[in-house]
Order: C-alpha cells, then sequence, then structure tokens
C-alpha cells in the first residue's frame, strides 16, 4: 500500500531493517565505551606511588624563569634550581642548604657580595660557579630578554663575579634588594647551557638543567611537567622519584581529579570556590595567608573621584566584613589598609603596632556615613561611572558585582564593563582613557614593608608604564617611601609603612578589602607540618608535605 | 534511476564522457585548491590587522602580575619590533610564513608551526572520532526516526538530538566527567594519557561527548532529508513498482537524503573544531583549542595568526572536499557545475 506520509507505513521487511540500523548504532557505541574501558586503569593511585601527581591551573608558558612568572612556576622552579638565598617562611633571606651561596654581605648600602658555595652540580654533572649566577642575574637585567622580572633589576648598576665571589651595585640605596634574590625563582641557570639551547631555552626543546633535588625531564605545554630526581643533588632526598605537573585549567575538573585520587594535591583552588572544596569529600583542605590583597583604586585625578568625600563614601559602602566571608568563606582578613599587617608585626613589638593603629583613619561599613559624605562632595545626588572588570577572573567579578550594589544605595551608579584581562592591564599601563575606578588583586614581591607602598603609592609611578592606577602623589608619602628604602633597618620601614597607612587612608586612593586566602587541597591524610607562609612557592614546600 | 538494469560493458561515448568527468573534476579541484592562495592570503591580512588592532596585546600580558616600569614595556616593544610600522610587521611575518616560518610564540619562545604541529593530533583525533560517532550514530537514528515518523520511537529520538542539540558542550563535558569519570570511574577524568591504548582511553569519553553534540544536528538533519525524500514522486512509484522498502530507502530515497547530511559532516568538521575548544579545556586535552584560548587571552599575537591562517586552510580544505563528494554522491552536481 502506498501512502503519501513518507513511508511510515512500512511492510514487515521493514522492521527488520530498523532492527539492523538500531544494532549498528547501539555496536558502535559499545565499541567505543568498551575500547576505553579496555585500555588503561583509571589512574586510582596504589598508596606507595613514587610519583607525586600535582594539578596546576595555568598553562605553563615556558621554563625559563624571565618568561613564567607566577606563584605555580615558582613552585616548580623551587624544586629544580636553587635560590640565590633561601626564602624563609615570611621570604626572609638565609643561606639554608637551598641557597646557592653560604654568605651574603652589604658592603656598603649600594654594594652586596655573594660568595657562591662550592660542589653545587647541575643536573648536567657540570658545577655551579659565580660565573653561571652572575650571568643569570644580567640574563634577567639585559633589555633583549624581555624578562618579566626586569623590574626587579632597574635599581642593578652591575652584576659582575669574581672567584667564588658575586658582586651586585646597585645605583641608589634600596634595602628591598636584599630580598630578591631569595623573593625571586629561577636566578640561578648554567651560563653554557643557555647559550647551547639559544633561542629554545625553556622550550620543549630546550629544556634548561637546573641544580635542584629535581631536573625537567618533559614539558608539554598545555598538557603538563614532569620532573625526575637530580643524580647530582646532594641534600635532603624527598619520598617521590618522579613529580608530575598536569595542567587541569577547569576548576570543578580538578576538584573531582582530586576527590577521585588520580591527583595527589593542588594549590590550585579559586577563591571563590573555597566554600565548595571545603565541604567536598575524600580530600583534605587547608588555607593560609598568602601577603595577597583584593580591592579598588580610585583614580584621585578623575571626574567625582577628585572629591575626597566621594571616595570616602564609596569605602563606607562596602560591608567588607561581609564580602570577605562570603567570597572566602572567612578564610581571608579584612585589610583597613596596605601593605598587610603581615609583614609588619613581625618587626615591631605588638603594642606598638596597635597603638599606631589606632591612628589610622577606617571606614565601617554605614550607608547613612556614606550618603553623609557623598553629602558633603559636589556629587551629593549621586553620579554614574564605569569599572572595568577582567573577564576571566571571577573573584573580581563577584567584588566588582558587590561594589556595584554598596555603592547604588548611595546613589552611585556603577555599570560593569567586563575585559579580556590584558585589555584591562593595558588601561592600567597606558593610565587612559580614564582610570577612574579598578578592581585589584595582587600578591606580595617581597616581604619588605614598602613591597606595596612604593608600588601604589609613589608620585612617579602615578604615569603611564606604571601602576599606581590611584593617580596617588604625595610628597611626605613619597619621602617616608625614600627613607625607608634607603635604610637597612627593616623596623624604619614597617614604621613609615604605618605612617603611610594613615595618610593614605585619609585620602582614599586605594580600599583594599581583604587579604587573599592561600589554599590548597591534597589526598585525605596527607597534610602539611607546618602552615605554608606567603612565599610557600618559593620555598621546598615539599619538604613540609606529609604523605601516607 | 528505474528500472535497474544488469551491468554492461561501457560504450565509446560512455568511455568519452567519463573521461570528460574526471578531466573535469581534476580542473574542479585544481581551481580551488588555487583559489585557495588569494583566501588565505586575504585571512592573514584580516588575522594580521586585527590581531594588531586589538587593544590590550602582548605587553600588557607578558608584565601583568610583575611590576612594570616604562623601561620595562619600552624593552618588549623592541624585543618584538612593534614599534615597526604595521606594513613592515606585516611583511617581516608574512615573508616568513611563505618560507614556513610562522615566528615564534610571544608567551612560549616556542616555533608557532612546532606548537601548532604538537597540538594537531588531539584536535584532529578528537574531531575524527567525534564525526565519527555523530554520523555512524546520528545518521541510522535520523532514517529510524523517519521511517517511525510521528510515532514513539520518531519522538524520542527526536527529543534526545533536541537534547544534544541544545545542552552546551562544556556542561554535557563536565556532566560526562562526573558520571563516568568520576562516580564511575571508567574514565580518566584529565590529560592526553601516554602510549596509544592509554590516550585512546584519555580521549573516548571527550570524543563521545564531542560527537554526541554533533549528533544531535546529524540525526536531525538526515531526518528531515529523508522525510523530504519518502515525499518524493520517485519513490511513491518505487514503491508502486513492488520493491521492498529496505531497497527503497537504503538505495533510493538514503542515496538522495546524503547531499545535506554530506553539507552537515562538512559543517561539522569545522564546527567541532568550536567544540573542542570547550573539550579540551574541561578535560585538560593538549589541542588546538586550548591553544588558541591561550593564545588569543594572552595576547600571543603570533600565535594567534598562525591559528587563524591554520584554521582557515582547514575549513577551505573540507568545503573543497566536502564539494568533491558532492560530484561521487550525485553525479548531476558535475553538470550543473559545468553549466553553470
Amino acid at each position: 500500500m502506498i501512502t503519501n506520509d513518507g513511508g511510515s507505513r512500512m511492510g514487515p521487511s521493514r522492521g527488520s531493517s530498523v532492527k539492523a540500523l538500531l544494532i549498528a548504532a547501539v555496536a558502535i557505541l559499545t565499541l567505543l565505551v568498551g575500547a576505553s574501558i579496555s585500555g588503561a586503569a583509571t589512574g586510582k593511585k596504589s598508596a606507595v606511588d613514587p610519583t607525586l601527581d600535582w594539578a596546576i591551573a595555568t598553562n605553563p608558558p615556558s621554563l625559563f624563569s624571565a618568561f613564567y612568572f607566577g606563584t605555580e612556576g615558582s613552585m616548580m622552579f623551587s624544586l629544580t634550581t636553587h635560590h640565590i638565598l633561601q626564602p624563609g617562611v615570611f621570604g626572609q633571606p638565609t643561606t639554608g642548604p637551598e641557597a646557592a651561596v653560604s654568605s651574603w654581605k652589604a658592603v656598603t648600602p649600594t654594594k652586596y657580595v655573594y660568595r657562591v658555595k662550592p660542589g653545587i652540580r647541575f643536573s648536567d654533572g657540570t658545577t655551579l660557579t659565580a660565573a653561571d649566577v652572575a650571568f643569570s642575574l644580567n640574563v634577567h637585567r639585559n633589555k633583549k630578554t624581555g624578562s618579566k622580572m626586569f623590574s626587579f633589576f632597574s635599581n642593578v648598576r652591575s652584576v659582575g663575579a669574581k672567584g667564588n665571589t658575586v658582586t651586585v651595585l646597585l645605583f641608589k640605596p634600596d634595602s628591598k634588594w636584599q630580598f630578591t634574590p631569595a623573593a625571586s625563582p629561577a636566578l640561578v641557570y648554567s651560563k653554557a647551557d643557555y647559550a647551547k639551547k639559544g633561542a629554545a631555552f625553556g622550550t620543549p626543546s630546550g629544556l634548561p638543567v637546573g641544580t635542584g633535588p629535581y631536573k625537567w625531564v618533559e614539558y608539554a605545554p598545555n598538557s603538563r611537567v614532569v620532573l625526575e630526581r637530580n643524580t647530582f643533588w646532594k641534600g635532603v632526598k624527598y619520598p617521590w622519584d618522579r613529580i608530575v605537573f598536569s595542567l587541569i585549567p577547569d576548576a570543578n575538573a580538578r576538584l573531582l581529579a582530586v576527590q577521585s585520587g588520580q591527583i595527589d594535591g593542588t594549590f590550585a583552588i579559586p577563591g571563590n570556590d573555597i566554600p565548595l572544596w571545603v565541604k567536598a569529600p575524600n580530600m583534605k583542605f587547608g588555607s593560609f595567608n598568602s601577603g595577597g590583597w583584593r580591592g579598588f583604586s580610585i583614580d584621585v585625578e578623575d571626574g567625582p573621584f577628585k572629591d575626597v568625600n566621594v571616595r570616602r563614601a564609596i569605602a563606607y559602602s562596602l560591608d567588607k566584613a561581609s564580602i570577605t566571608e562570603g567570597l572566602t568563606s572567612s578564610r581571608g582578613q579584612v585589610l583597613e589598609g596596605l601593605p598587610p599587617l603581615l609583614f609588619i608585626r613581625g618587626l615591631l613589638p605588638k603594642a606598638e603596632v596597635d597603638a599606631a593603629l589606632k591612628k589610622v583613619p577606617t571606614y565601617p561599613y554605614s550607608v547613612d556615613k556614606a550618603k553623609a559624605e557623598l553629602a558633603k562632595s559636589a556629587y551629593p545626588k549621586g553620579f554614574s561611572t564605569t569599572l572595568n572588570v577582567p573577564n576571566g577572573c571571577v573573584p573580581c567579578l563577584l567584588l566588582a558585582q558587590v561594589l556595584q550594589q554598596g555603592t547604588s544605595k548611595i546613589g552611585i551608579n556603577v555599570k560593569l564593563n567586563m575585559m579580556p584581562g590584558p585589555q584591562r592591564f593595558q588601561v592600567i599601563l597606558d593610565h587612559k582613557p580614564n582610570l577612574g575606578l579598578q578592581v585589584l588583586g595582587q600578591g606580595p614581591d617581597s616581604p619588605h614593608p614598602m613591597d606595596k607602598p612604593d608600588l601604589l603609592y609613589r608620585s612617579e609611578r602615578a604615569a603611564p608604564g606604571f601602576e599606581n592606577s590611584a593617580n596617588y602623589k604625595n610628597a611626605q608619602v613619597d619621602k617616608w617611601i625614600d627613607e625607608s628604602l634607603a635604610s637597612s633597618d627593616l623596623k624604619v620601614a614597617a614604621r613609615n609603612a604605618l605612617k603611610i597607612m594613615t595618610v593614605v587612608n585619609r585620602d582614599v586612593p586605594y580600599i583594599p578589602i581583604f587579604s587573599i586566602p592561600g589554599a590548597f587541597a591534597v589526598k585525605p591524610g596527607w597534610g602539611f607540618k607546618s602552615s605554608l607562609g606567603p612565599f610557600y612557592y618559593n620555598q621546598m614546600w615539599l619538604s613540609h608535605l606529609v604523605a601516607k | 534511476m528505474l528500472p535497474e538494469s544488469p551491468p554492461q560493458e561501457a560504450t565509446p561515448a560512455e568511455g568519452a564522457a567519463e573521461r570528460k568527468r574526471r578531466r573535469w573534476l581534476a580542473r574542479y579541484v585544481a581551481r580551488r585548491l588555487l583559489i585557495l592562495i588569494p583566501l588565505v592570503f586575504l585571512v592573514s591580512v584580516a588575522a594580521f590587522t586585527l590581531t594588531h588592532a586589538a587593544p590590550g596585546g602582548p605587553i600588557a600580558t607578558l608584565l601583568e602580575n610583575a611590576p612594570t616600569s616604562p623601561e620595562q614595556i619600552e624593552a618588549i616593544k623592541e624585543k618584538y619590533k612593534l614599534g615597526d610600522p604595521l606594513p613592515v610587521q606585516y611583511w617581516d611575518w608574512i615573508s616568513g610564513v611563505a618560507q614556513g616560518d610562522f615566528g615564534r610564540s610571544i608567551l612560549t619562545n616556542e616555533t608557532v608551526l612546532n606548537e601548532i604541529t604538537s597540538r594537531l593530533w588531539v584536535t584532529l583525533s578528537l574531531n575524527i572520532a567525534g564525526i565519527a560517532l555523530a554520523i555512524l550514530v546520528g545518521v541510522p537514528l535520523g532514517v529510524l526516526a523517519a521511517l517511525r515518523r510521528g510515532r514513539f520511537l520518531d519522538r524520542a529520538l527526536v527529543t534526545i538530538s533536541v537534547f544534544f542539540m541544545s545542552t552546551p558542550v562544556f556542561a554535557l563535558g563536565l556532566f560526562a566527567l562526573y558520571l563516568f569519570g568520576f562516580r564511575a570511574g571508567l574514565f580518566p577524568l584529565f590529560g592526553p594519557g601516554e602510549g596509544l591504548v592509554d590516550r585512546i582511553h584519555h580521549l573516548a569519553l571527550p570524543a563521545i561527548v564531542l560527537g554526541l553534540a554533533g549528533m544531535g544536528f546529524t540525526m536531525r538533519l538526515t531526518r528531515a532529508a529523508m522525510l523530504e525524500q519518502f515525499d518524493m514522486d520517485y519513490v511513491a512509484f518505487a514503491r508502486a513498482r513492488g520493491l521492498g522498502s529496505f531497497h527503497v530507502t537504503s538505495r533510493y530515497a538514503f542515496r538522495n537524503a546524503l547531499i545535506p547530511v554530506t553539507t552537515a559532516a562538512g559543517l561539522l568538521f569545522t564546527g567541532l573544531l568550536t567544540g573542542s575548544v570547550l573539550v579540551e579545556t574541561v578535560f585538560g586535552l593538549p589541542g588546538l583549542g586550548t591553544l588558541l584560548v591561550s593564545a588569543v587571552t594572552g595576547g600571543d599575537f603570533t600565535m594567534v595568526q598562525g591559528l587563524l591562517l591554520f584554521i582557515a586552510a582547514w575549513i577551505i580544505l573540507v568545503n573543497i572536499a566536502v564539494d568533491v563528494l558532492y560530484v561521487f554522491i550525485d553525479p548531476r552536481v558535475e553538470f550543473d557545475k559545468a553549466r553553470g
């Protein structure tokens, strides 16, 4: 029988063809799944696995520290190269077993001399010399290298080697320099190896040789980095023969990987995901103070923000305690100023710090006070403005939304402008088209109390190419920063930091909200022997890791 | 097409026609390949102009999270010749490309060609497996749905296809990862694996996810194409002549429905490239998708330019292959084109 419905009433033979098609489809699916299951095991590790599997969240762009500047890179470099000086828990320079030098001295405020330890060998068997150390520092200083660490060396006049000593001459006294050889990762390379590998240095075809307990054996960009024992390492031997850093960009996939046991641990826990990780079963979560901060800058030269009452009104409109609780699961700490007190308290008596802090203006959350401040300004009825938000940064977006909500209560209408991260950072570097409000998040580069004040408050840095995105200028603050850097006594810097905090908080060019918590997740039963510090990635973090 | 006759020796006239057809096909492929050159050139100009016109760029990327200074910015500009006029920069780049040198990645310092070729296998494996799944499962199910039009099975299959078409591939990926990777423990959760068997094991789940997304599309398209053919007079005539339904479906209706299905396969081959960006990210796979994402977000313009050229060539070649397939599937296509 012929119908006009496209053959929906087929005869008996149709049934068999349908069955055949169905069977074929099911067979293909089964084949695919079956082939998969018949493959290797799904990766659950045995109890005595000599391989440590660690997850990272960002693609390692290079194994040359000039192009890989960040906590995950430093975490790997710390295992593969000596630091010139071994950083302590708070980044303080020491000459411990993981330092390449046995002693160091500031001969004058502008002359530093380092004595290189004898017998340190690279993973190719060659011996580390003072010439290698001087060469490594000069590579980062060289404009042609394009190193991300170039700025750390902008005050260095020369670096030279003679015998087993390395001499660094500065243009002007800078007490921050003492931390650079400890706080900067991977400053020890082999001059011969660098010359041999040329442009390929740090790429998959040019793995650098290093002096650390492990050596690079595989670098698959966008996938993983593999380390194995450096047989020439003379220090403490760690339990793992092999360390695999696997890239798992998606945070949910990373969480599943740790829970499933396919990954032993990770430091890559997004701040806004902490509540999820804290509650996740089959793993252990921990957090620590990273020394970083999140908050806002306000361009003091831009439109309504020129008015200090407007800036204070914004500060009052932000409920820092609730924001910190919500965005960090109470793992972060409310910040009333910069630098974070973590870098001051260790240098001065508690009573002195507490007394100084009483003088620091603060802006506890109060819509009424915010409205009152705005009423005193030239914009009593509020205004509209735009806040640039780097679209890859979820905590930045959340913080921006919180600000949007808070300021809307006092009549300041903030429109969020989502931008790619680099594009947003370019606005800060160019200081145009207008800086206005910017959402910021930064980690510490050094434990020196002037680390952030020098970067963010100095008047000469209120210009294109620098990061004073508030365009803040204050001659007295500049004087305190200079005095602190010129003095080798860090107590001077700490006291000046508290004075600066008092002045800056009065002017409100920046509104720090909370300290960024560092976090880790490891297998059940694993953990870290002692609390990790803000520069954990620069230390031999493996020595703190306890694995069952 | 009807009626069928036993095979016969080709007549001289038929032999000449066949030779003419082959010559035409060769000329056609050569012509399409020649068009590739100006097309790729245009893409290169567009890629270069757009990547340089986009705000942000490599300086901000290279310096993000690091303390900066104007001196450092100048050093980077000098290193990457960013201060040269754009036409000079373009000439430097395109003359290198003509000699097989696509430059070095700004982010990794590795050659662009090495970066692309080292990741090609992941994306290609995912796409080929995904397309195979989409076609080998999607087409039979589409035919099945058409055969059962309006019935429960048809409705169920249409619902399934809509589900897979409308579910974002990353959501499908995360769901599959949780269910089959984490809960059932059947598949690894990340990475490309080592060795053939392990790699198949690692790529199977992402390939299935990618394939399911394409399967919904293929199934819908096949169903629609088959229904259209079932409504044609020649199908009614064939049935009137008493030909079996399997014969009518497989030899006549299905073959004529293949043209839109082939177009869909071509689209899948280019469309899945986009899908693989998300799948590669979810499953932590080092393919071209993740490379493109890191290059774009990182302002790595040499890499973006290289990848855009590569992807453009990929799409053009797939389209040429699809056009050639048309000729084999339906000989009438040749004559239409010849007349055109």
